[in-house]
């Protein structure tokens, strides 16, 4: 590696900065901390935020796996992943379990995560409370007196218009009985996960200046009715095209030449690696 | 110790001091130093650490110990810190060694957050003799008189951490604050080996055993 920048990108007064977030953010689980987001040089939007954490806390030994709508080779992962190596010049991976850090944007991965393991996750819109308060100020004290009307009126709206909640993803999550939180956009499928999980997870928003955390064996539950249970998305009776796997988050796309409905996983990682040991690749 | 070798040393320091915030209660290890060292700020280098980790001139901070001028001026002169009194400071640097009541003051009077800024309050870095993680049943069981344990509770713990403490006034001084999620203060203590553990505001704390002799022992006193 030709030293061109201090390790990990950031100086240390930033990484010190981030660092004081996260600390605050494990120490009050689902809270937004607010902290004095850098520039990137990658658009804000495109995962500054999780970029910002994954910097401030990867060291020489860390193996780094960074992946985008669960794939390890889309161009938003792949530039994270090479601007991080460029700066560190870490292990790069795509095996879920080697990783000690894992980046994601809209999913946590399907292989089960360890105590050992840290999913760091970049959140476009931290703020659960946004759809019906537009105010930063006002839902700030919003969640000062744990009023979340607002949060249960809007999936209430939308099983009177619909008949069921229709958040398709960042279905909002309530955190050791205090918080409600935005679990960022990882599919329903992907909420149940953070409950009770062995692993830390930390949410950066890098636009919106806010680092928040679940530390592991925390209780999360998804706002749901007793009469609208939370559901996840469901693959019963599907498999992947490729590894034959069920019971994981499928993707579903349209062989155009035949008209047939197919699906695969949505993790890329984890179907090769089916894929791999049943002798299909 | 070289720029290069400091900053690696904060990052593995600083994941250390992460993952006991994640997990409070349970003891780890900040990475042992390979060169000895002089302590520029006249602290104890594994508390030392922990100030290099999170003062700088964004934070205020203050200094509790026998003879706190001296460090005070050093940090200040160093990192470019605040120094100020320990109701209004965000990081409260209790030096080993200094006398307990001045460790349990400094506890009560921490500033604690906001309900709209529970992040406001104050993190306290608090040096103590030994700390200590038992291999099992019997080192509880064991009265050792030099020890405290502790059990935590609360998210970061699956079902419950113990550790052990030289001294646990500071648990008292917790408890008498009774501030109402989500305010509160950090914990995080470190004693003169580098081992660390953090208590966040979130953790429920029970002192497990007592010195022989001493009124409740081996009775649980929920915190």
């Amino acid at each position: 590696m030709t030293k061109q920048y201090n390790f990990a990108f950031f100086d240390e007064a930033s990484k010190r900065e981030i660092r004081r977030a996260i600390i605050k953010g494990i120490a009050v689980p689902g809270y937004q901390v607010p902290f004095a987001s850098r520039e990137m040089p990658i658009g804000r939007g495109w995962g500054t935020g999780g970029l910002q954490i994954t910097l401030a806390i990867i060291g020489k030994r860390d193996v780094l796996k960074v992946i985008d709508q669960g794939c390890d080779e889309s161009v938003n992962a792949v530039n994270i992943k090479k601007l991080i190596h460029a700066t560190t010049d870490v292990e790069i991976t795509e095996e879920t379990k080697r990783a000690s850090i894992i980046q994601s944007r809209h999913r946590i991965p399907e292989h089960p995560l360890e105590e050992n393991q840290i999913m760091v996750l970049q959140v476009p819109t931290p703020e659960p409370l946004r759809h019906f308060e537009p105010r930063e100020a006002a839902t700030r004290v919003l969640h000062a007196q744990a009023d979340y009307t607002g949060a249960w009126l809007n999936l209430f709206d939308q099983i009177v218009c619909f008949g069921t909640t229709t958040t398709g993803a960042d279905h909002p999550v309530k955190v050791n009985q205090r918080y409600v939180m935005a679990p960022s956009p990882i599919p329903r499928f992907d909420n149940l996960k953070l409950h009770q999980s062995p692993n830390l997870t930390l949410f950066g928003a890098g636009r919106e200046k806010k680092i928040y955390a679940v530390p592991p064996y925390t209780t999360v539950e998804p706002l749901d009715f007793k009469d609208h249970p939370f559901a996840v998305e469901d693959f019963r009776g599907k498999q992947c095209t490729i590894c034959g796997a069920s019971g994981v988050y499928l993707d579903e796309t349209v062989d155009e030449e035949s008209g047939k409905t197919l699906y695969r996983c949505n993790d890329t990682a984890f179907c090769t690696q089916q894929a791999a040991l049943k002798g299909l690749i | 110790m070289g720029a290069d070798k400091e900053l690696h040393h904060i990052q593995l320091s600083f994941r250390a001091v992460m993952d006991a915030m994640a997990r409070p209660g349970k003891v780890y290890n900040l990475p042992s130093y390979q060169e000895k060292r002089s302590s520029h700020f006249g602290l104890e280098a594994p508390l030392e650490t922990l100030v290099k980790m999170f003062i700088d001139q964004a934070v205020s901070f203050c200094v509790i110990a026998s003879e706190p001028t001296n460090i005070q001026n050093a940090i200040m002169a160093e990192t470019h810190a605040r120094a100020t009194s320990q109701e209004n400071a965000s990081f409260v640097v209790v030096a080993h060694g200094c006398e307990k009541g001045l460790a349990e003051q400094a506890i009560a009077q921490a500033k604690k957050g906001s309900f709209l800024s529970p992040e406001a309050g104050a993190t306290i870095l608090l040096g103590c003799e030994r700390l200590a993680f038992p291999k099992n049943r019997d080192d509880i069981e064991k009265k050792d008189a030099s020890l405290y344990w502790v059990s935590v509770e609360g998210p970061g713990v699956k079902d419950s951490h113990v550790f052990g403490v030289d001294y646990f006034d500071w648990v008292w001084a917790r408890k008498r604050r009774e501030d109402e999620f989500p305010c509160g203060i950090e914990i995080i203590l470190v004693d003169r080996q580098g081992q660390v553990v953090a208590i966040p505001r979130s953790s429920f704390l029970s002192v497990l055993a007592m010195e022989e002799g001493k009124e409740g022992e081996g009775t649980p006193w929920l915190m």
